[in-house]
């Protein structure tokens, strides 16, 4: 770990559109070792992507301006125009991208994908080899019966699966250097495991060096030799992951937002059953989604029902919601109670053509009644350190964080007893996770609410839950 | 920068309209007062001369750019309105129902349209007098048009209905009028305005065409078509009465294409 295989010094990018420029990377220098795993870490929009796809060349260049001192992959200065990139790619440096299903062709088998990467990039024609090529890499991947897997097509595989032949083609032609971009964030907790040891193990064994890109600081720091840290678009901490220190406030705000140590809440256990599923069926076609499932939900506790993407997580939202009917088995809610939802995705789960006032008043005009009035909704944003100029905003000029307080806000307007938390943090990095999650139980000590929290990650669930169902 | 395309374009189209209402009202010749000899050429009184009857032909010109866009435009909201409410009512129904309607639009769409316009025309040409013809071909050219356009529609309204705001209204037993107003009606508007400006190009093409036939717009009403077809048969004497028609109908549909160009070249941002 001695020479660098990559370095760059003092890249600037604007981003420029209409005008308006905006800087997205500012004053960036750093260097990668040879066989060593770099991790950098930032929040959603600090400008990790940006980078990433910069080392590679592929930024675009019509809304881009881009200027840069030097930038060296293993003694080549790569031109600023990246005009002898383009030999580098692929065989010297290669890029995992963000969404596994998306960036393999659904047009062609997964067969057919290795084929073209073999026989154009490396020049490998002969059909035993190239056999004999991939089922070294499938098993190198641990995809269980890869002799199936490829006649399948991309959409026929979940979401790791396809995350694992990604990463088998990008070694395929075996480059010095993988540039990883967020491989993880669309795979549930069990798989994302998996995967990452399979990158740790495969680098390893073929020393490789390697950029992992993430927004989740702790995966970073177990896989990862070196961890860079970005904020707003610069470099603000570097540290070696095996002696973690917090002389950042930064870092350690990120690190101790992903860690979530619980504090203790007492719950009355004697209290009315609000809720009562029991013995409930329940099928899409052929597939079974719930079998024999019973559960029960007190007043006042937060309940956490945890298992992978596919175990039914939503589907019991929905029944209990009514928007599916069981196939057997019965739901018995108190008729008294009003129920409301949060989604996982803040973006989708507000319309960005009304303005935020008039979703706020969403229900007000389904039930043909007055508006709520301003001062009203103004106690609300007042607890959320919201100014009142943001109701005649449109959705899409907030952050992240403050869409999904607006569609808390939208919920608790309703004065509801029970809400449905689906995913509540899961498009958010630590830092807004842990604000939101500290939110919803100060509100929830506030207006006495119950809530069922459905996620996949075990830190958020033992966090804020009382009880959990594990699917 | 869209926003003032769009203006842009609205205020273009109105200025235009206001001018040349303007003109016909204060002028002292109508449509189809005969003011001089037959076959002028242009003048300084009569500017663009005067056709085979010696009607003015700048005043003409003036009434058939004015009947052109009226039909133009109307046939359009006509067939938005239809297309934008069956489709969204497909969309937002699904299963059977929406498949059912696909079925329909699918029996439509199979009959060659200018067929079905042409029919239509030759029946309504019966029934309606001279005057009222304008009003028949704006009736075809909505029945042709809001097919592809509830198709479009359709697709839309199930890309929205999957959204979580929508299944959020539905949570909350939101009627269909709720959910198409609330949600569907503010996502369209971007695809709506697209189509609009697309379409008045084709839709100048075929009411110039039809009245060309003889089945469009009913003489003594003066329309571009008829006019080409009149200034064909005298053009090798009298070429300025084929010209002047011809070059209007390619002036205007030239600045819609162009509008519409911009507008798409926009729509990276835009939609």
């Amino acid at each position: 770990m001695s020479k660098e295989i990559l370095s760059i010094k003092n890249l600037n990018i604007n981003s420029v559109s209409n005008k308006k420029r905006n800087q997205i990377l500012k004053n960036i220098n750093f260097y990668l070792f040879k066989n060593e795993i770099l991790g950098i870490v930032g929040e959603s929009g600090s400008g990790k992507t940006t980078l990433a796809r910069y080392l590679l060349g592929i930024i675009d260049k019509d809304n881009m301006e881009t200027s840069v001192d030097e930038y060296f992959i293993d003694d080549i200065k790569i031109d600023p125009l990246f005009k002898n990139i383009k030999k580098l790619r692929g065989a010297f440096i290669n890029m995992i991208m963000q969404n596994p299903v998306l960036s393999l062709n659904p047009t062609m088998t997964i067969q057919e994908h290795f084929k073209i990467v073999l026989s154009d990039v490396s020049g490998i024609k002969i059909k035993e080899k190239q056999d004999y090529l991939i089922e070294k890499l499938l098993k190198s991947v641990a995809m269980p019966n890869y002799k199936d897997v490829l006649k399948k097509y991309p959409m026929e595989l979940s979401v790791g699966m396809n995350q694992r032949i990604n990463i088998a083609l990008s070694v395929v032609n075996k480059p010095k250097i993988l540039i990883l971009d967020e491989p993880t964030s669309s795979v549930d907790e069990e798989n994302k495991e998996k995967i990452l040891n399979i990158i740790n193990s495969f680098v390893k064994n073929n020393k490789m060096s390697a950029i992992l890109i993430t927004h989740d600081i702790l995966s970073a720091v177990k896989v990862c030799h070196r961890v860079l840290v970005m904020r707003k678009g610069s470099i603000v901490d570097n540290f070696y992951s095996s002696q973690i220190n917090f002389n950042n406030k930064y870092t350690a705000e990120l690190y101790n937002g992903a860690l979530l140590k619980r504090k203790k809440v007492k719950f009355n256990k004697k209290n009315d059953i609000l809720i009562e599923m029991n013995k409930i069926y329940k099928n899409f076609g052929n597939i079974k989604v719930l079998n024999n499932f019973s559960m029960f939900l007190k007043r006042g506790e937060t309940l956490g029902i945890v298992g992978p993407s596919g175990s039914g997580k939503t589907t019991i939202s929905k029944l209990i919601l009514g928007i599916y009917k069981p196939a057997h088995g019965y739901i018995n809610i108190k008729k008294t109670i009003k129920i409301e939802i949060i989604f996982q995705n803040a973006n989708l789960s507000l319309n960005h053509n009304q303005k935020i006032f008039r979703l706020l008043n969403e229900e007000n005009y389904i039930n043909k009644k007055k508006e709520y009035s301003r001062s009203l909704i103004f106690n609300f944003l007042k607890d959320f350190n919201l100014q009142i100029n943001i109701l005649e905003k449109y959705i899409t000029e907030l952050s992240e964080g403050q869409k999904q307080i607006i569609a808390i806000i939208r919920s608790l307007l309703n004065k509801p007893d029970v809400i449905i938390l689906d995913e509540p943090t899961s498009s958010l990095d630590s830092i807004n996770q842990k604000k939101i999650l500290d939110l919803l139980i100060k509100i929830k000590k506030k207006y006495n609410l119950t809530y069922i929290l459905i996620s996949h990650n075990q830190r958020v669930i033992d966090y804020m839950c009382d009880r959990c169902i594990c699917l | 920068m869209k926003g003032n395309i769009i203006k842009f374009t609205f205020t273009f189209i109105f200025v235009v309209v206001a001018i040349l209402i303007f003109i016909l009202y204060f002028s002292p010749i109508k449509y189809n007062s005969i003011v001089s000899e037959p076959h002028l050429s242009p003048s300084f009184e009569y500017i663009f001369g005067t056709d085979y009857l010696g009607r003015d032909l700048f005043i003409r010109i003036c009434y058939a750019i004015l009947n052109t866009l009226f039909i133009v435009i109307c046939s359009i909201f006509c067939s938005l309105f239809f297309g934008v409410i069956y489709g969204a009512y497909a969309g937002y129904k699904g299963g059977k129902i929406e498949k059912n309607m696909i079925i329909f639009l699918n029996i439509l769409e199979s009959i060659p349209s200018f067929l079905l316009i042409i029919v239509f025309l030759v029946l309504l040409n019966n029934f309606l007098s001279e005057r009222s013809s304008i009003f028949g071909i704006l009736i075809a050219l909505s029945i042709v048009s809001w097919i592809y356009l509830s198709r479009i529609i359709i697709n839309e309204t199930k890309k929205i209905m999957d959204t979580d705001y929508v299944q959020y209204a539905i949570i909350k037993k939101a009627s269909f009028w709720h959910i198409f107003k609330f949600h569907l009606l503010p996502n369209f508007r971007n695809i709506i305005i697209i189509i609009i400006i697309q379409k008045i190009p084709s839709f100048i093409f075929i009411e110039s065409f039809l009245s060309f036939v003889g089945i469009g717009i009913q003489p003594p009403l003066p329309s571009l078509g008829k006019m080409i077809s009149d200034g064909v048969k005298v053009f090798r004497f009298y070429p300025h009465e084929l010209f002047i028609p011809v070059l209007t109908i390619i002036f205007i549909v030239f600045i819609f294409n162009i509008i519409g160009e911009i507008i798409i070249r926009n729509k990276k941002e835009y939609v």
